[in-house]
């Protein structure tokens, strides 16, 4: 009898042991994957971009340079951009977090009338959708051109997030737990924000994740609606320099080739730079949203 | 008649829920309903000086000169072929990402492994591309530089020759975006309860059963909802990285239908044109997400609504 | 005010952070604030002739000086520093002369996006800069007719284009209405011959042999060239023998059709697919010649002496390749301007390369190419006094001092001019490393937005002020004689002839650049050609063909 035991128990840890492997080997394989050409952008953005654009960088910077570095900083403007892309990421992710809390979590209620209708309604718009010109005009009809609250709001509500929420609160939030606090007396209101909210950090950390990372990274409406450049995010200045290094000559600038030979080379010397100035900050965000990832947060209480 | 009245005790019981619903529904209406009559340019001859209401109706004639255009078949086939190669690489990949991260004991270890995976995504894409030629480069390129040390020939001409076009697309997607797909699982992985793990423990399963009958099951309702909203986007090749990976030497299978409209209609300032392929091409994503939608709830009883 | 505005709205969210207050708030407190004398939504437009009336009766009571204020959105280069355009010397020497306030909306390179939506939703009074001639042609109506205007309120504009080749008819629509007025240079020299064909004359010299007149005299140099280590790194393998790149303007293979008769009057490989010779559009895409060319590349491509990766890198690869010195024969616009002078100097103009199986060598390119954009100030139905805008835009055109002065800033800077009325290019003083010759010219000037800058009144480039535009210059004269002469002509097409041809195009261009490259790439028999020509058929190349005759005989 203790032999079997100790025989499936031996079997067990044995197909741990594969297991184990082949995780660890997936992985391996994975972080060396990502892991490469995330360091070859950093050292791409201290080198000389010639011997980068002619594969001689491979391990360590060559023709090590700063002036990517220099040009970027020297730039008033990209602290101009900062400053609006904070704000507007901060803003934003807290006023789409609200937004698509609230509405995923009622439309996870099995017992509201009508979600279907209004989940359809809202589908609905990720597919079709009026184009450029009417949005602008409903834009202006609102005044909201060239403000922030524009660019704050544009973008922070997505069907796609309020379902990912409706899904994960659906099977997170149990009936039971619904109906014992009722019993207690207590209504949507209080429900939502003592129980619902403590028990999704972890969806809401996602949320806001995938909002913040919206706002951070979007130029579209600010090229479209802002004229001040005092208004500009980051993005829309980086958007200037990756452009020029990367686009051929354009119709505008054909009469000029030589400066725009000359935007080419400037551009080819930061654009390696801009990535990392405009990732490093929205990267350093995720630690703090893992602290949610935390397993078994939730469980006691729920089942309980 | 009862059921009418049930109906209205739970609306008045659940009022605050549709207050919930309020900033969320009112978004949605000015920013996707109210400008939604823009769809109508898809049946007009439109012009910027006549407006969307005063440009001249012309019926059906942009989606059937879109789908007499010799190249129709071949556009619709590459499109399918990037999609459905992107769904079936992209989707499963992100989940075995996260199954096996959540499995890491070290927390340091695997914050580590969840950072790294996920940085890629905030590569801008014109520098992806611009990093994918230098690397892939038949001349200089590390990966060739890999291949012969391997026993390769190492002159793979990789961005050159069409027939890698499909691998280079959908792999580099794959590397983009793994880690930052998984996050959503990782996240629904917080709810498995430990005391499910140490049942099936004490009940003799190894980690792979475990992983299969406790952790799978807590991520599928996720992961079934996402794979829906993947389906009803099939159609849906995203425009820029196609384009910046187009050269004259594979356009016959990287010409996909988010680059035709481009091509066609923005570049030329065709906006019914343009309009009337994206309304096509929303149709049947449409349809199919309706389908798959239906499906889904036959078979898992999960679906988007 | 706006700023109170909005902390009280700040205040709003923060107390209830919900978005119907949000929304509530921006809607109500922002009424009004935005709201300008031009508001015009896309369904209402008024007609030029109402303004007109309207705006003759105001002039006439106000008198010229009376201030007033326009919107004008504009193009900003991204060499320039600068936010506000009325800091630039020329504006502000057109608004003491005439009265004429700007209200800048500035618009960065490569947003076509919000121009369209400004063409819709937003119509300025004018557009500087912003716009082609699709853009204008698809939407006429937008812009006013200045025909009538131009003769009593233009008159150093509409002196200019009379002394230019075509006149007035540069500008004018086939309906015979003026939309527009050109911006930028007239001619520039340097632009005609577009990409030049360049060679190492030191790997040359190394090896004892003669800059190569004939297409076999090119094929041994560059075997020699890949034999050899030329560069003398000690590695015989990393030369490249001859490069072209599709991802440079200038710089396409097709240009290596010159060698067999076959030439465009641009850049762009478009311009190869027919030529004109004796007034008829005449096809090259099915010729002996052009198969006789891609063959030729074809070799060129097995015997590893043409760099594969042309046909698929970016722009910043070619400029390494040719920076590190590995290249020996190359096409681009000036050695200067990308490699080092110590790299330049190694490299001659190859002027003239024949095919024995061709017609003679005709180089790419277009003399005396009309430069300027022919819709690069339009003034929109939304502008209520066109006279004064139109005063304003004549006064920038009045002198060859006020136009170099709007496009490089003030005189003695970028810019002089000597006793003979010859203008000359000089070296402003406080220039660094972070603030170029271009930040300057951008900064202080508009460049290529300014009114047309004649022939007459071309600038005069010396060595010492910008060597890589003057070495530029002499690598056209090396070719000039070369150049096609005939070529199609620089009309106004309507919208609906326009799209005709261009709905042919994106088909058409897609096919043609597919089978070049991929023929040079993996050669051509017999049925590969056969098929090319059925196919040529089938994407309307001929159709194509036709159309550009009928604009060469005005039919269009």
């Amino acid at each position: 009898m203790s032999e079997k035991i100790k025989t499936k128990k031996m079997k067990v840890s044995k197909d741990d042991r594969i297991f184990d492997i082949v995780k660890w080997a997936f992985l391996g394989f994975v972080i060396l994957i990502v892991l490469y050409p995330l360091y070859f952008v950093v050292i791409a953005s201290f080198s000389d971009p010639t011997y980068v654009n002619n594969g001689k960088v491979l391990f360590w910077p060559k023709g090590f340079m700063l002036t990517g570095y220099q040009r970027i900083f020297k730039d008033s403007r990209i602290l101009t951009g900062y400053m609006n892309t904070l704000l507007y990421t901060i803003c934003g992710t807290f006023f789409g977090v609200v937004c698509t809390m609230l509405a995923g979590y009622s439309l996870s209620r099995k017992d509201l009338p009508g979600k279907t209708l209004i989940m359809l309604l809202f589908i609905f718009t990720m597919y079709f959708q009026g184009g450029m010109i009417p949005f602008y005009l409903i834009v202006k009809g609102l005044n909201l051109v060239n403000t922030r609250l524009l660019m704050i709001i544009t973008g922070s509500v997505s069907v796609y997030n309020i379902i990912i929420t409706r899904s994960f609160l659906a099977g997170n939030i149990s009936d039971e737990l619904l109906d014992a606090s009722r019993m207690d007396g207590c209504g949507n209101g209080r429900f939502f924000f003592s129980i619902v909210l403590p028990l999704s950090k972890a969806i809401v950390a996602v949320i806001a994740l995938y909002i913040a990372v919206v706002h951070w990274n979007s130029y579209f409406n600010a090229m479209i609606f802002l004229t001040d450049e005092s208004k500009y995010p980051l993005q829309l200045f980086l958007r200037d320099i990756l452009l020029m290094a990367s686009s051929t000559i354009n119709a505008t600038s054909e009469a000029d080739p030589e400066a725009a030979m000359k935007l080419q080379m400037m551009g080819q010397v930061i654009k390696y730079g801009v990535i990392v100035v405009s990732t490093v900050p929205i990267i350093c965000v995720y630690p703090f949203i893992q602290k949610y990832f935390v397993k078994g947060v939730m469980i006691g209480s729920v089942k309980g | 008649m009862t059921k009418w009245n049930k109906t209205l005790k739970l609306m008045k019981r659940n009022w605050l829920l549709y207050v919930f619903l309020l900033p969320a529904a009112i978004y949605i209406g000015t920013f996707m309903y109210a400008p939604m009559y823009g769809l109508i340019i898809a049946f007009k001859d439109f012009t910027a000086s006549k407006g969307i209401m005063g440009s001249p109706w012309v019926g059906m004639k942009w989606f059937e000169t879109f789908f007499s255009t010799p190249r129709f078949w071949q556009i619709l086939k590459n499109t399918l072929t990037l999609s459905i190669y992107s769904l079936i690489v992209g989707f499963p990949l992100p989940i075995i990402l996260a199954l096996f991260i959540n499995d890491i004991g070290n927390l340091k270890a695997k914050k580590f492994a969840q950072t790294v995976t996920y940085m890629p995504y905030f590569i801008s894409t014109v520098v992806l591309v611009g990093m994918m030629s230098v690397l892939f480069s038949p001349r200089s390129g590390v990966v060739n530089a890999l291949l012969a040390h391997l026993g390769g020939s190492g002159d793979t001409f990789f961005m050159g020759e069409s027939k890698y076009f499909p691998h280079m697309y959908v792999w580099s997607g794959v590397w983009q975006s793994m880690g930052w797909n998984s996050i959503i699982y990782i996240a629904a992985l917080t709810g498995v309860s430990q005391e499910l793990h140490e049942a099936a423990k004490i009940d003799g399963a190894n980690k792979f059963q475990r992983v299969l009958h406790v952790d799978l099951p807590a991520i599928l309702p996720t992961m079934v909802i996402l794979l829906i909203m993947n389906c009803g986007n099939i159609l849906s090749v995203g425009y820029e990285k196609v384009y910046l990976l187009q050269n004259s030497l594979n356009t016959p299978v990287s010409e996909v239908i988010s680059t035709y409209i481009y091509k066609m209609g923005l570049q030329q300032q065709r906006y019914s044109y343009s309009t009337a392929i994206g309304l096509f091409n929303n149709v049947i994503n449409f349809v199919i997400l309706v389908i798959v939608n239906k499906l889904s709830k036959k078979v898992s009883g999960t679906g988007l609504w | 005010m706006r700023r109170k505005v909005k902390s009280s709205m700040w205040k709003t969210i923060a107390a209830t952070g919900l978005a119907v207050s949000l929304l509530l708030t921006g809607c109500g407190s922002g009424a009004g604030e935005n709201s300008t004398p031009t508001e015009e939504t896309d369904d209402v437009a008024t007609s030029s002739t109402d303004s007109a009336t309207e705006t003759d009766t105001q002039t006439e009571t106000g008198g010229d000086l009376e201030p007033i204020t326009f919107k004008i959105a504009v193009m900003k280069h991204t060499h320039c520093m600068i936010d506000d355009f009325n800091e630039k010397l020329g504006f502000q020497m057109a608004e003491e002369a005439t009265g004429v306030h700007i209200e800048w909306i500035t618009v960065p390179d490569g947003s076509s996006e919000k121009v369209n939506a400004m063409l819709t939703a937003d119509l300025p009074d004018a557009f500087l800069g912003l716009l082609g001639e699709t853009q204008v042609a698809s939407s006429m109506d937008s812009f006013l007719d200045l025909t009538d205007l131009l003769d009593e309120y233009a008159p150093h504009v509409v002196a200019d284009y009379n002394t230019i080749d075509g006149g007035m008819e540069l500008v004018t629509w086939p309906d015979g209405s003026i939309r527009s007025l050109a911006t930028g240079s007239e001619v520039d020299y340097s632009n005609d011959a577009v990409g030049i064909m360049i060679i190492n004359k030191n790997w040359l010299d190394q090896l004892g042999l003669d800059i190569p007149t004939t297409t076999d005299e090119f094929y041994d140099v560059l075997c020699a060239f890949r034999d050899n280590d030329m560069n003398g790194d000690g590695d015989p393998s990393d030369e490249i023998p001859f490069k072209a790149s599709e991802a440079n303007w200038c710089a396409h293979i097709i240009n290596m059709a010159n060698a067999w008769g076959i030439a465009g009057y641009s850049s762009s490989d478009a311009s190869h697919y027919f030529m004109v010779k004796d007034g008829k559009a005449v096809p090259t895409m099915d010729t002996d010649e052009y198969r006789a060319f891609l063959e030729y590349m074809h070799k060129l491509v097995e015997d590893g002496l043409y760099d594969v990766e042309s046909f698929t890198e970016t722009n910043d690869q070619f400029f390494a390749k040719l920076k590190s010195g590995q290249v020996g024969a190359t096409i681009c616009w000036s050695p200067y301007a990308m490699m080092s002078d110590e790299l330049a100097e190694q490299y001659v103009v190859v002027p003239c390369l024949s095919a024995p199986e061709g017609s003679g060598f005709v180089k790419s390119g277009r003399r005396n190419d009309f430069l300027g954009t022919r819709t690069g100030f339009a003034i929109t139905s939304a502008c209520e006094n066109p006279e004064r805008l139109l005063q304003w835009w004549d006064y920038l055109s009045s002198s060859t001092q006020v136009k170099y002065t709007l496009a490089y800033g003030e005189q003695g800077g970028y810019w002089d001019i000597d006793e003979d009325g010859q203008v000359y290019q000089t070296t402003p003083d406080n220039l660094t490393d972070d603030f170029t010759v271009e930040n300057y010219k951008y900064t202080y000037g508009i460049v290529g937005l300014s009114p047309l800058i004649l022939k007459s009144e071309e600038i005069y480039i010396s060595a010492e002020q910008a060597f890589s535009t003057w070495y530029r210059v002499g690598m056209v004269d090396e070719v000039w004689d070369y150049l096609q002469t005939e070529y199609p002509p620089n009309r106004m097409v309507d919208s609906s002839d326009l799209e005709t041809r261009t709905f042919m195009e994106t088909d058409l261009f897609a096919y043609l650049e597919n089978f070049t490259a991929s023929s040079i790439m993996n050669g051509l028999d017999d049925a590969a050609w056969q098929a090319h020509l059925d196919a040529l058929q089938s994407w309307q190349y001929y159709d194509w063909i036709q159309w550009y005759q009928d604009y060469i005989d005005g039919n269009v």
